[in-house]
Order: structure tokens, then sequence, then C-alpha cells
């Protein structure tokens, strides 16, 4: 068993556990499961040890073809025999990390809240965290579709189950079908490409071409599916009701991890894949990335649910993120890789603010809220320092992300770059007047006349992402580092 | 049935398709108290002797302008014919027109639009298991023989011939996911997402390829393990009123909060409905994923593209099923009793094959893939 192959089976290891735990034992099942995933996030934590930074190969390889497949490649289906091959560059390390770090959290956030169901809940969570770190590590074509729809199934069920209000179903069925219809796209796309190519193996492909009619038509396919999970514009609706109706763990996974894996697939597979489509549709990019940050930023004014506001500030971030993606040049997708990251810890964080006020007052509208600096301090100190990186402040993360993307596109387009930045004044503004109605102001003692500070379950879960926000915000060589051959190995290769 | 399959020869395939529907008619009124039931009967018995009598009238437009009855002798006549049985070039269009007629003929019995129209009817009309019965064994004798027939036979007229059955195949698809869409009651909606499927089997059909008709047959299997996977749900889902046992589920509403009383099989119906609706991890996927592979690779691209958007369109329904399993409350309270023994062990050889058909389906490629060989030789 290699490193990458006991991190994809350990969660279902805790599940075969879990299923011989009677439902009963509510607390056993959750110690279990939150044992299970910091185990694995501490095997992943090995993975970033050993990791060579010095190569741009993909590393820890890993194939299970298992199966005896006797070697039926007459004519037909030669995809028989499925190659199961892993293995991961500089590019999805940091999202695997960032996935094995988010999922004990989850579980400990629903410690108390969530009192239906417990055992299904850990289950789904672990099955999800095995999932997507298949996805993040899978290197055939046809494998990623398969993981990166079966993510939808446990995300579907946590959603639909343990939303909170009436309209949840509206909001899985929302989720669902949205992801599936530009998915499905890219499935034709792949079966294409195997079927001009003869594989679905990704390194093999990064080294085969396509004419470029082919290629605009399998990049706008493979696009329609990314950019739903993204979300850029027109397809951005099933965000903002996904995040509202979730459990703060499905928000905290949902825009913690579901969101790369669109941005994920345009750097592992639109971008090198297709580089005269990339270059053909970029402008396309940057006005719908454009379009995204400043309306959807705009958008966040005017919300009076605390859900929403992050959900769609997070739309404005993933939006930076594909702006510096196809900047094409090294600054921007390092940076865009970053606050990826950084947009990996922020959002889940305030998610998980708005969480605890929830669980308190079993309400998220802004109006019933004010002067919590006053009756909540420890929960203000840390709701203003997670705002305060959401709008990019210099020593946290998304400042190094956002302003290395910057860089990127400014260098390709200055006029874009200088649009863009409207946008991170927006998020200023948001941001503090966010800030300024929840955290200052007169209390309103009609509305909510108890008050109790985060507990000390709530403060380790918060802490986490205080440090590495800064870790990162300050120091982030060791991420560069880990990034810069594969990053530079990409752009390379493209053009 | 097996006569069905085995024959090579339009008057053997005639006398068992007659006698093969004959059972089928007694069968769909088997209830005889029952209205729908016989309403069911008479519907498929007046609309089945309608599309016999149009598969004997091809077949005599054919016999009459060749002579011939036999498929493989018919096969060697079309293909640049030999000394005794030349038949002049005028003769042609007539046969084509035989092959019209032979094809409406097939397409009424497997129920594609838009000859579609009794399906529903009967289908809901029918006893439960009869319905099952149905949905699945003719399908799989005609799809058998018909394949023969027109991969063997007929494979010179493939132009006609995939014009007709890829408009057939498209507009199955798309009425068959929009109009389940609508539907209360179980059957009823299985019936119309069968004509959904027929779709798919059909677009495998028209490409005419090795790779079409392979992907069709796995297509076909996975869809036989599915439907009796749902139907040994359906059946098996006894459920208590007011103290009286009462043997189905009509309504999809009567699915309500299986998910509370037994979960097991809630889970057993989930999983089939997500493969059904083609979710990746599951055998559905597969099968729907072979039959577009066959069609871009015979340059469908339409086919696969319509395919698609209705496979999207479809698991809305499906979906809809699991919501109402899962979140919704029932009108009046009921509790289910055990399932059958002979019901659980069906339903665990079939739920095993739709949930690791992923890891090993080898045998399988490689049985439809000789298969498929010996059909297009």
């Amino acid at each position: 068993m290699s490193l990458i192959s006991t991190i994809l089976f350990f969660p279902l290891f805790g599940v075969l556990i879990l299923l011989f735990v009677p439902n009963w034992k509510t607390q056993l099942i959750r110690r279990i499961a939150l044992n299970t995933s910091l185990l694995t996030f501490l095997i992943s934590l090995l993975l970033w040890i050993e990791f060579d930074n010095s190569t741009a190969r993909f590393q820890f390889f890993e194939t299970f073809s298992g199966l005896p497949s006797n070697g039926t490649s007459i004519g037909g289906f030669s995809f028989s025999g499925f190659n199961f091959l892993f293995g991961i560059d500089g590019i999805s390390l940091f999202f695997i990390i960032l996935t094995t770090f988010l999922i004990p959290i989850c579980i400990l956030v629903s410690w108390t809240s969530i009192q239906t169901y417990v055992k299904e809940y850990c289950i789904a969570f672990l099955v999800l965290e095995s999932l997507l770190i298949a996805v993040f590590s899978v290197l055939d074509l046809l494998l990623f579709y398969v993981f990166f729809e079966s993510v939808l199934i446990p995300m579907f069920i946590i959603i639909g189950v343990w939303g909170s209000r009436e309209r949840k179903i509206r909001a899985a069925y929302q989720f669902f079908l949205y992801t599936l219809l530009g998915s499905v796209f890219m499935l034709l796309a792949i079966l294409l490409i195997y079927f001009q190519t003869g594989t679905t193996d990704l390194e093999i492909l990064y080294c085969s071409n396509w004419s470029e009619t082919r290629q605009i038509f399998l990049w706008l396919a493979f696009f329609a599916s990314f950019a739903v999970k993204v979300p850029m514009v027109p397809v951005h609706i099933w965000l903002p009701e996904a995040h509202v109706e979730a459990p703060t763990a499905g928000s905290v996974i949902l825009a913690g991890i579901l969101l790369k894996l669109g941005t994920y697939g345009f750097l592992r597979f639109s971008i090198p894949l297709f580089p005269f489509a990339t270059f053909y549709f970029t402008p396309l990019i940057y006005t719908l990335s454009i379009l995204a940050i400043v309306y959807t930023s705009l958008t966040t004014l005017r919300q009076i649910d605390l859900k929403k506001i992050i959900a769609y500030s997070s739309v404005a971030h993933m939006n930076f993120v594909t702006l510096g993606l196809f900047s094409l040049n090294t600054q921007g997708i390092e940076g865009s890789i970053l606050l990826m990251v950084s947009h990996g810890l922020v959002s889940p964080a305030l998610f998980l603010c708005i969480g605890i006020l929830y669980d308190r007052h079993k309400t998220r509208l802004l109006r019933y809220y004010a002067g919590c600096g006053r009756t909540m301090p420890l929960f203000a100190l840390l709701f203003v320092f997670f705002t305060m990186a959401n709008i990019s402040l210099p020593g946290t993360s998304s400042f190094i992300g956002e302003f290395l993307v910057f860089v990127g596109t400014y260098q390709n387009n200055s006029f874009i770059a200088m649009l863009a930045a409207t946008g991170m004044v927006l998020g200023a503004a948001y941001g503090l007047w966010l800030c300024n109605r929840l955290v200052y102001g007169v209390i309103k003692p009609h509305f909510i006349n108890e008050w109790c500070d985060i507990t000390r379950r709530e403060f380790w879960m918060l802490l986490p992402f205080v440090i590495s926000i800064l870790w990162i915000g300050i120091y982030p060589e060791p991420f560069l580092d880990a990034l810069h051959c594969s990053v530079s190995n990409l752009i390379s290769h493209g053009m | 049935m097996l006569f069905l399959v085995s024959s090579a020869d339009f008057i053997s395939l005639y006398l068992a398709l007659e006698a093969q529907s004959l059972c089928f008619y007694v069968l769909a009124a088997l209830k005889r108290n029952s209205e729908f039931s016989t309403e069911a009967g008479l519907k498929y018995f007046l609309l089945g002797a309608f599309s016999s009598g149009l598969l004997l009238f091809g077949c005599s437009l054919i016999y009459g302008f060749t002579g011939v009855t036999n498929f493989s002798e018919l096969a060697r006549i079309f293909t640049g014919g030999t000394q005794e049985f030349l038949v002049s070039t005028t003769a042609l269009p007539a046969c084509e027109l035989g092959m019209v007629f032979l094809l409406v003929g097939f397409l009424f019995k497997i129920t594609a639009v838009p000859f579609h129209m009794w399906s529903p009817d009967v289908y809901e009309g029918a006893p439960t298991p009869v319905t099952a019965f149905f949905l699945i064994v003719p399908k799989a004798a005609l799809f058998g023989v018909f394949l023969r027939i027109f991969g063997e036979s007929f494979y010179d007229f493939i132009l006609p011939w995939q014009k007709i059955l890829l408009v057939s195949s498209l507009a199955s698809m798309i009425l068959g996911s929009i109009a389940a869409l609508s539907q209360t009651r179980i059957k009823r909606l299985l019936a119309y997402s069968s004509i959904g499927h027929v779709g798919y089997l059909l677009a495998g059909f028209a490409c005419g390829t090795i790779e079409g008709i392979q992907a069709l047959l796995i297509y076909l299997v996975v869809y036989i393990f599915m439907n009796i996977t749902m139907f040994a749900i359906i059946l098996s889902a006894l459920r208590r009123e007011h103290l009286q046992v009462v043997p189905r589920l009509k309504y999809i509403t009567d699915l309500a909060f299986l998910a509370k009383t037994n979960p097991v099989l809630a889970l057993t119906f989930t999983v089939t409905l997500f493969s059904m609706a083609g979710i990746p991890p599951l055998a559905g996927f597969y099968s729907k994923a072979y039959l577009f592979f066959a069609a871009l690779s015979s340059n469908l691209y339409l086919v696969a593209v319509i395919g698609v958007l209705c496979s999207v369109l479809s698991c809305f329904y499906y979906i809809r099923l699991v919501k109402i399993m899962y979140f919704e409350a029932p009108k009046n309270w009921c509790s289910f009793s055990r399932i059958p023994v002979e019901n659980a062990i069906t339903l665990a050889i079939t739920l095993f094959f739709i949930l690791f058909f992923m890891f090993y389906p080898t045998p399988l490629h490689l049985i439809t893939h000789k298969i498929a060989l010996t059909l297009c030789l």
C-alpha cells in the first residue's frame, strides 16, 4: 500500500467500522468518525512531507488494475479492464490536504447540532472524503468523471436530509440538476476523446494533439461542466440556494472543496489538454469572471441572510481564481491556486461562525443580530479576523493569492485587472458593512436576550483556521515551493 | 419465446410471435374481476393483432417479391444474388417497403414512439408480476430476433432503417423522459421510463456497428437487472393499513416514509433509481456511457447530445421518487411488513450486480462482443 491508497481507503475503513456500531451509541459513532478523519489528515500531512518539490512528474503512483482483464481490447471497448491510476503533483497536493483538513471539522461542528441519523451523517462525510480525495488524485479522465459525479450523491443526501428549512428539497434538486446538466456534456467530450485516442490515461493525453475546431468543441463541453461548479455567472443560481439550505458542515464542504472541483478541472484538464482553445476562449472567461465579480459583489451588498452574504462573496472570490488561471503565467496560476486554498480556509471559517450563531439563536437573518462585540467578545474577535481575511487584508492568506492573481492578470490585460480591482473595493464594502451590522451597534434585547460566547469545542474548531490563514499570509514559501515545478511545467507544456 | 429468438425463417418468426402474444393477452387480462385488467387485455389484443397484421403484411411482401422466407437466403439475395435467386432491381423498393412494415410491427411490440400509445394503459392495468414480465422478457426476445433480421438479412437497407430507428429512438427518449414527469402512479411512471430506455436501446441499434450492438446488449442486460430490482421492491412492499394487508404500491406517494419503516429496502430502491438515472458508479451509468460512445463513434452526435439531455431530464423524476421516499410524510400512517425471502434473495443478487458491475465488467463485455461479432459477420 502506498501512501496515496492509504489515504484513499482509510475513511472507507472507518465507514466499515461504523457499520458495525449500533445506531444509538451516537457518542461512540462521532468519536470513531472524528478519529478516522483526524488520522487521515495526519497521513495526508505525511504526503506533504514526503513530497518531492523538485519535479513536476506525478508522484506516489498507484495503480489498481487488480482484477484480471485478460486483454480484452479486441475491437469494441477496451475499457473493460479499468485502470485505476492514482498519483498527485503539486497542484493536487494542497486540495487533498484541504479536504482531509476540513472533514474532521465538519464532524466536529455537528457534534451537538446534528441529533438525527448520526451514523448516516458520519458515513456520508467519510464516503465524501474518500471520493473527494479520489477526484483530486485520479489520473484517468473517465474515472475523474465517475468520481466527480459520485460526489453528487452524498452531497444531495447531506443537503436533503440534514438541511435546515422547507426549501431544502428544492435546493438539493437545483444543486443536483445544475451540476448534472453541465457534466453530461463533459461525459460526451470524454467519450469523444476516448474514441479518438483510444485511451483515457491523462499522462498519455497530455502528449496528444487535437485539431483546432475539435479543441474548441471539447473545451466548451468541459467548460459547461466546470463553469457550473465554479460557479461562473449565468449558472451560479444553485450556489446561494444550496448554501442557505445546507447544514453548516454541508456549507463548509461546499464552499471549501466542491467549488474547487471546477477550477481544479480547468487547471488539470482544460488548460493543458486544449491550449489553443484556452487561448481562444480567454476573453470569454475574462468577461464572465469580471461580470461575476462585480455583479455578485453588488448583490452581496443587499443580502439580509448571513449565509447568502458569504455564498455570494464566494462566487466573487472563485471568479478571481478563474481570472488568475486564465492569465496563463506563473504568478497568475500560482496565485489562483493559493487563493483557492485560502478561500477554502476563509469561507468555511465564516460559515462556521454563522453556524455558531445559528445554533444559538436559530436564525440567520441579519436584522435580529447586533452588538455581538459586547455580548460575545471572543466570537466577535474571530469573526472580524475572518472577515478581514475575506476582504484580503495584507498579512492574511487571501492577500497573497489575490495579489499574485492581480500581478498575473495585469501582465496579460491591464484593463481587466483594473476592473477586477473594483471587485476588491466592493468586497471591502460588503465585508466591513457586514461586520458593522453584526459586531457593533446597539444590542437588540427585544429580539435576542440570551447570549453565550463560543464554547471550547468551537474555539478549537476555529483556531486551526486562524493559524493556517496567518501562516499562508505571512510565510507562503512552503506552499509556493511545492507548486512551482508543476505550474511551470503546465505553462511550458501549454505554450 | 425461445422459439421466437431462435427462429430463422419468417414463418416460424410469425408463428412464434403470435403464440407468444396470445399468451400475453391472456396474462394481461388475468385478473378477471378488475376492470383495468380486462381493459388492458382487450387493448393489448386489439393493438397487438393490428401490429401482427402489419408484420405479416411485411413478410408476405418480401415473400412475394423474392420467393424466400429464410433469413440467410434473403441475405444472400440482397448481397448480390446467386444464380438461382436473382432478383430484378424493380423488386428492391418493394422489399424495402416490406422491411418498413416489419420494422413498424417491431416498434409496435417494443413500445417505441410513435407506436407506444397502448403501453402505459396495458402495463398499468395488468397485474404487477405480469407487468414486470412484459417490461423485461418480450423486449429482450424481440431485440434478439430483430437484431438478427436487420443485422443479417437487411443490412443492405441500412440507410432507410437507420433513419427510421433514429427518429423513433429520439422521439422515445424525449417522450419517455417528459411524459414520466407528471405521472402519479408507479406502474405508469415505469411504463414511460421504459419507453425512454427503449429509446436508448434503439439508439444503439441504429448505430448498426459492432460497438452499437454490443452497447445495446450491455444496456439490455443492465436494464433487465434494474427492472427486476424495481419490481421485486414494488411487489415486496407489503403495506399494512387499518389492520389489513394492502399488497402493492400503487401511487408514488405510497412510497413516503419507506425510508423510516424499511430503511434497507429504501436504500436498495434509491441505488436502483440512481442507477436507472445513470449516475456514475452504478451499472446504469456504464451501460449509458457505452451507448453514447457507440453513438459518437458512428458520428451520431445529435443522438448523443439529446440522449444525455434526456437522461438529465429523466433524473428529475427518478430523484423525485427518492425525495418522496426520504423527505415526505405519508398521508396516513402505515407499517410495512417483512419482505418475503425469495424477493430478498432476488434483490440481493440484482443489487450486487448494479453496485459492483464497475469492478469486473469483463465477462459481460466478452460475451456481448462475441455476440455482436457473430451478428455482424
